[in-house]
C-alpha cells in the first residue's frame, strides 16, 4: 500500500454535501416551526403534573412517556427546544452584538487600541468558556436569560478576533481608499464598507456558534444555572431524566438525541454557509 | 538564536499584563451583581447584622480600587479569602479537591492524543477514502455530542447495566491508586469524545499538507516505509499544530469538566464552582475562577516556548 | 445639478491659477529593518488649472505613490504639498474633507476601487451623500445624469461591478470622481487595465469631460504614446525622482535626458514628430527603489554615464524656461542630436 494523497472527486463529495446540507435545513425547520408553535403542536401542557401517570412508558396517550411528575416528555420536548433554540440564539446574538463591533474597531484603528484590545481578547480566551460562563451567570442571577448572556459575553472574543482579522485585510482595499478620498469619516467607512466586506466568514463562525450555544444551554440548564423548575429545556430535562436513570433510563434518549441533532445540524448549516458564500466557487 | 530570546522576552512580556487582566476580570465578576452585593450575599433571609458582616468580611465597604489591590495582594499570598457557606478558607477549598479534577483532565487528555492521533494520522494517509469520511463523521459527531449526555448514557450501560466500572464519586490516588484510576476512566472518556474528535481532525488536516511537501515526497522515493516516514518526519512536521491542540484541548477539557463532575459527583473544583455560582458564594467562585485561567496561561506560555524550541521559524515570525 | 457647478469658475485664459504645487516631495515607507523605500525621493512641480500633466515612468517608478500624496491618501515623509493654496497637512479633519472634494483620483485599478457589495447608483450616489451635496431625490436624479456622461445607461445603475466590463468599471469610477465637481483628477494609468481597442474611447472621453467641465488632470501612465497623446508638460520619472520636465514639444521634440531619449527611442511610432536616432534599446530592468544606485539613479542604465554620474546627483536645473532636466551631460546630449560621435563616446565611456 502505498500513501494516497489523491484529493480528486470533488463531485462526489458535493453529492454527500448537498444531501447532508438538505437533511440540516430540513431538520432546522421542523425544530424551529415546532417550538415557535409549540402550544399549538404539543398535546399536553409541559407543566401539568399527573400524579396517576409518574414515569409511564411510551404510549398512545404519551408518545414518549411520563416523567417523575407525570408530564408528558413529548409535549415537554417541544416547549423545551423553545427554550433551547432562544438560548442558543440570545448567546450568539449578545457574542455578535459585543465581538463584532469590538473586534472590527480594534483591527480597523490599530495601533495602541488594537494592543489594547488585543491583550484583552487573549486573556479573555484564556478563561475556560463554561467556568466563565458559569461565573458570571452566577454574579447576574440564575437563569435561563442571564445565562445565556453570560454564555454570549464568553463567544464574543471568538467572533471580535476573526472581525479584527477580516478589518484588517479589507481596510487595505482600494475601495476603503477611494471612500477616504470622497471625505467618509471612519463611521462611515467602518460601516459602508469595512463591515459588509468582513461579514461572509463571520456569518459561517456565528452559525457554527449556534451549535456551541446549543450545547452551552444544555449544560448550563443541566447544571441547574438556566431554565429554572417547572419550565423545560434539553438540559434541564437530562437533569430529571439522570434522576431516574435507574427506574426510567429511556427518559435521557430523547432530550439528547434532540441536542445533538440540533448540534450537528447547525454545525451542517454552518457548513453549508461557507460553502455557499466561498467566492472560490 | 537572539531571535529566539527575543521571542521568548516578547512572549514574558505579554504574559504580566495578560495575567493582570485576568485578575481583573476575576475581581470585577462580583461588580456584576446586581444592587448591593453585601445583601445579594447575605442571602435571602439575612438580618441587617448579618449584611454588615459580610460587607465588613468582604471589606465591600472600601472604593473598589482598594477593594481590588487587597485582594489582589491576598491572593498573591494565597490567601483566596474564605468561603461564605461553610467559612472554610478558598484555598484549602481548592487544594482538597483539585486532584480529583486533575486526575479526571489528564485521564481525557491523554485519551484524547492516544487515540485522537492514530486516528487522524490513519484518516490522513487514506485521504478522501471511506475510512476517512468515517473518521470526519465520527468527528461532528464528538464535537456535537453533550459530553455530559454521553456521560450519563455511560454511567447508565457501563456501570449500571454491565457493572464494569464505578458510576459515580472519586477515591484519591494516594490512598487506593487502582480504585482512583477505575473511578476516573468514565470520566475521562465523556471528557475525551470532544477532545479526540478535535485531535483527529487538526491532525488530519496538517498531516495532509505535510505528505503533500516535496519533503515528504522525497523520503518516500528513497523507499522510506510507510510508518517510519509518518511518525518520524510526519509527526515531526505536525509538532506545532499538535502543541496548539493540546493548549486548546487543556482549557476545552477544564471547561467541560465542570459539567461532568455533576454527573459522576466528583469531587472536584468543578461541581466546587458551580455550587458555589447557584449559591452565590462568590469567594470560592473567584477562587476556582482564578486557580483555572491561571492554569490555561501559564500551560499557553509553556506551549509557546514548546514552539519555539520544536520550530524557530515560529519565533521569527 | 448644484450650486457648486456655479461656483466654480473656469479659470479665465491667460490667467494661470495653480492648483497644486509640490516642493521636493518625497514618500518613504519606512521597513521593518534597513532605510526606509524611498518611493517618491523629491519631486518638484506646479499642476496649474486647465492643464494637462503627464507623468510617465517605468513600472515602480513611485507614480502611484505620488498621486495618491497628491490627493492626500498618502501622508507625505517631507517637501511640501499645496492645494489650492493649503497645506493639507495642517487642515482640521473637517477642512480636509471639503479639500478633498477638490481633488480626485481614479485608481489604477478600476475593479479594486469598486466596492464589490454595492450597486453602481450606491457607488455613484456615496460622494454626493458623505459631501451632502443635493437632496435625496437630487442626488437620484445625479446619479443618472453622471452615469450619462460617462457613457452608462440607467439599467446600468442597479449592477454589481462584478457584473461590468473592465471599461465600464472604469467609467463608474469616473462618474463617482466627477459627482463632486473636482478641480484637479488624478488619473493613474486609467487606461493600463483596459483592452486596446477601447482606449482610444476613454481618451477620448477623459478629453472631453475636460472640454465641458474645464477640468484639470494629472495624467499618469507608462505609455509614451497616450501621454504624448493627451499632455500640455510631461514630466519622466525614475526610481523616485523627475528627470525631466517641460511642455509637450519640449519633452517630445528636444528631449534632453538620455532616460527620455531612450524612451522615445524604443517607441518610434508613440510619436511620429520625433526624429528617432537608432541606438541600442533600454538595457536591463529598473534597479530596485530599496537599493537605488548613487548619484544619478540612472547611470546604470544609462548610455552616457561617466564617472561623475556615480559620484554627484545631476542638479534638477532649468536650462530653458519651463524645461527642467537632471543630468550631468544633459548639455552634451543637446549638441549630440545631430553628431553621433559623441554618443558613441558616451557608450564607450559607460562601458568601462
Ligand atoms: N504602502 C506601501 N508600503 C511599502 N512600499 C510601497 C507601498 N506602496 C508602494 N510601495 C513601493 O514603492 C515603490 C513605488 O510603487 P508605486 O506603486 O508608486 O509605483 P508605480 O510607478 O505606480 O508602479 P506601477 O506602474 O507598477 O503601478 C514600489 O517599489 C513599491 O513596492
Ligand atoms: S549622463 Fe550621467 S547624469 Fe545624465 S542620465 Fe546618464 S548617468 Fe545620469
Ligand atoms: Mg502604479
Amino acid at each position: 500500500m502505498s500513501l494516497r494523497l489523491s484529493l480528486g472527486r470533488p463531485a462526489a463529495i458535493r453529492r454527500r454535501f448537498d444531501l447532508s446540507s438538505v437533511l440540516a435545513i430540513s431538520f432546522l425547520a421542523v425544530v424551529v416551526l415546532a417550538s415557535l408553535l409549540a402550544p399549538w403542536v404539543a398535546p399536553y401542557s409541559p407543566i401539568e403534573q399527573d400524579y396517576t401517570q409518574m414515569l409511564a412508558p411510551p404510549s398512545a396517550a404519551h408518545l414518549l412517556g411520563t416523567d417523575d411528575l407525570g408530564r408528558d416528555v413529548f409535549s415537554r420536548l417541544i416547549h423545551g427546544g423553545k427554550a433551547s433554540l432562544f438560548g442558543a440564539l440570545l448567546a450568539v446574538l449578545v457574542g455578535t452584538l459585543i465581538g463584532v463591533p469590538v473586534g472590527l474597531i480594534a483591527g480597523f484603528r490599530g495601533g495602541w487600541i488594537d494592543d489594547v484590545i488585543g491583550r484583552l481578547l487573549d486573556t479573555l480566551l484564556s478563561f475556560p468558556a463554561i467556568v466563565l460562563a458559569v461565573a458570571i451567570t452566577g454574579a447576574l442571577g440564575i437563569g435561563l436569560t442571564n445565562g445565556m448572556i453570560a454564555v454570549g459575553v464568553v463567544f464574543s472574543p471568538v467572533l471580535a478576533r476573526l472581525a479584527r482579522a477580516q478589518a484588517m485585510v479589507v481596510k487595505q482595499e482600494l475601495y476603503v481608499d477611494a471612500a477616504r478620498s470622497f471625505g467618509a469619516t471612519n463611521t462611515r467607512i467602518l460601516w459602508r464598507h469595512v463591515l459588509p466586506n468582513a461579514v461572509q466568514p463571520l456569518i459561517v463562525q456565528v452559525t457554527l456558534m449556534l451549535a456551541v450555544a446549543l450545547l452551552a444551554e444544555a449544560s448550563l440548564s443541566f447544571l441547574g444555572l438556566g431554565v429554572q423548575p417547572p419550565w423545560p429545556s434539553w438540559g434541564a430535562m437530562l437533569t430529571r431524566a439522570y434522576h431516574y436513570m435507574e427506574a426510567a433510563p429511556e427518559q435521557m434518549f430523547a432530550p439528547g438525541l434532540a441536542i445533538l441533532l440540533t448540534a450537528l445540524a447547525f454545525n451542517a448549516l454552518g457548513e453549508t454557509v461557507r460553502v455557499l458564500l466561498d467566492p472560490t466557487n | 538564536m537572539s531571535g529566539n530570546a527575543r521571542f521568548l522576552w516578547r512572549r514574558l512580556s505579554q504574559f504580566l499584563p495578560v495575567i493582570l487582566l485576568a485578575t481583573i476580570v476575576v475581581f470585577g465578576l462580583v461588580q456584576l451583581i446586581p444592587g448591593d452585593p453585601a445583601v445579594t450575599l447575605a442571602g435571602e433571609f439575612a438580618t441587617k447584622e448579618r449584611i454588615e458582616e459580610v460587607r465588613r468580611l468582604y471589606g465591600l465597604d472600601r472604593p473598589l480600587m482598594v477593594q481590588y489591590g487587597a485582594w489582589l495582594w491576598d491572593a498573591l499570598r494565597g490567601d483566596l479569602s474564605q468561603s461564605l457557606l461553610s467559612s472554610k478558607p478558598v484555598a484549602d477549598l481548592i487544594i482538597d479537591r483539585f486532584p480529583a479534577t486533575l486526575i479526571v483532565v489528564v485521564g481525557a487528555v491523554l485519551l484524547s492524543l492516544a487515540v485522537g492521533i492514530p486516528l487522524g494520522m490513519a484518516a490522513a494517509t487514506r485521504a478522501r477514502s471511506r475510512f476517512d469520511a468515517a473518521v470526519m463523521a465520527f468527528s461532528s459527531f464528538g464535537v456535537a455530542l453533550p459530553s455530559f449526555w454521553l456521560a450519563m448514557v455511560l454511567v447508565y450501560w457501563v456501570a449500571l447495566s454491565w457493572q464494569l466500572l464505578p458510576a459515580t464519586g472519586s477515591v484519591p490516588f494516594s490512598s487506593a491508586p487502582g480504585d482512583a484510576i477505575a473511578h476516573a476512566i468514565l470520566p475521562a472518556i465523556a471528557l475525551a469524545a470532544a477532545g479526540i474528535a478535535e485531535v483527529s481532525r487538526q491532525v488530519r488536516s496538517a498531516l495532509i499538507e505535510v505528505l503533500a511537501s516535496d519533503y515528504i515526497r522525497t523520503l518516500r522515493a528513497k523507499g522510506l516505509r510507510r510508518w517510519r516516514i509518518l511518525w518520524q518526519h510526519g509527526l515531526k512536521n505536525i509538532g506545532v499544530t499538535l502543541l496548539t491542540v493540546v493548549g486548546l484541548l487543556i482549557n476545552r477539557l477544564l471547561g467541560a469538566t465542570v459539567v461532568i463532575e455533576a454527573v459522576f459527583a466528583i469531587p472536584g473544583i468543578g461541581s466546587l464552582l458551580v455550587h458555589a455560582a447557584i449559591n452565590k458564594d462568590f469567594a470560592v467562585v473567584q477562587g476556582v475562577v482564578l486557580v483555572m485561567v491561571l492554569i490555561v496561561i501559564c500551560l499557553n506560555l509553556i506551549v509557546d516556548f514548546l514552539y519555539a524550541a520544536i520550530d524557530p521559524r515560529v519565533a521569527r515570525g | 445639478m448644484n450650486e457648486r457647478v456655479i461656483a466654480m469658475p473656469r479659470p479665465p485664459e491667460g490667467e494661470r491659477t495653480r492648483l497644486a504645487s509640490a516642493q521636493d516631495l518625497q514618500v518613504h515607507f519606512p521597513r521593518r529593518s534597513g532605510p526606509p523605500l524611498r518611493a517618491v525621493d523629491g519631486v518638484s512641480f506646479d499642476v496649474v488649472a486647465g492643464e494637462t500633466f503627464g507623468i510617465i515612468g517605468e513600472s515602480g517608478s513611485g507614480k502611484s505613490t505620488l498621486a495618491r500624496a497628491l490627493v492626500c491618501l498618502q501622508p507625505i515623509t517631507g517637501g511640501a504639498l499645496t492645494l489650492s493654496g493649503r497645506s493639507p497637512a495642517s487642515l482640521s479633519a473637517a477642512s480636509l474633507r471639503l479639500l478633498r472634494r477638490d481633488f480626485q483620483i481614479i485608481f489604477q485599478d478600476p475593479r479594486a476601487a469598486l466596492n464589490p457589495r454595492m450597486t453602481v447608483r450606491a457607488l455613484v450616489a456615496e460622494p454626493l451623500e458623505i459631501q451632502s451635496i443635493g437632496t435625496r431625490d437630487g442626488r437620484r436624479a445625479a446619479v443618472l445624469d453622471l452615469l450619462d456622461r460617462v457613457g452608462l445607461g440607467p439599467e446600468f445603475a442597479d449592477r454589481y461591478p462584478h457584473q461590468l466590463s473592465g471599461g465600464q468599471r472604469q467609467r463608474v469610477n469616473i462618474a463617482r470622481a466627477l459627482a463632486v465637481r473636482p478641480k484637479l483628477l488624478v488619473c493613474d494609468e486609467v487606461v493600463a487595465a483596459l483592452d486596446v481597442s477601447i482606449q482610444a474611447d476613454m481618451l477620448n472621453l477623459f478629453k472631453d469631460l475636460q472640454d465641458e467641465l474645464g477640468l484639470t488632470y494629472v495624467f499618469i501612465t507608462h505609455d509614451l504614446a497616450v501621454v504624448a497623446h493627451v499632455s500640455d508638460r510631461i514630466a519622466v520619472m525614475y526610481l523616485g525622482v523627475f528627470m525631466e520636465l517641460g511642455s509637450k514639444a519640449q519633452i517630445t521634440e528636444r528631449p534632453l535626458h538620455p532616460y527620455t531619449r531612450a524612451l522615445l527611442d524604443a517607441a518610434p511610432q508613440a510619436v511620429p514628430s520625433y526624429r528617432r536616432v537608432h541606438r541600442e534599446p533600454l538595457q536591463g530592468e529598473i534597479p530596485s527603489p530599496l537599493a537605488p544606485p548613487s548619484g544619478c539613479r540612472f547611470r546604470t542604465r544609462c548610455p552616457l554615464a561617466v564617472e561623475v554620474c556615480a559620484a554627484s546627483v545631476p542638479a534638477w536645473r532649468e536650462v530653458q524656461p519651463g524645461h527642467f532636466v537632471a543630468c550631468h551631460r544633459a548639455g552634451e546630449a543637446m549638441v549630440s542630436t545631430d553628431g553621433t560621435d559623441l554618443r558613441s563616446q558616451g557608450v564607450r565611456s559607460a562601458a568601462r
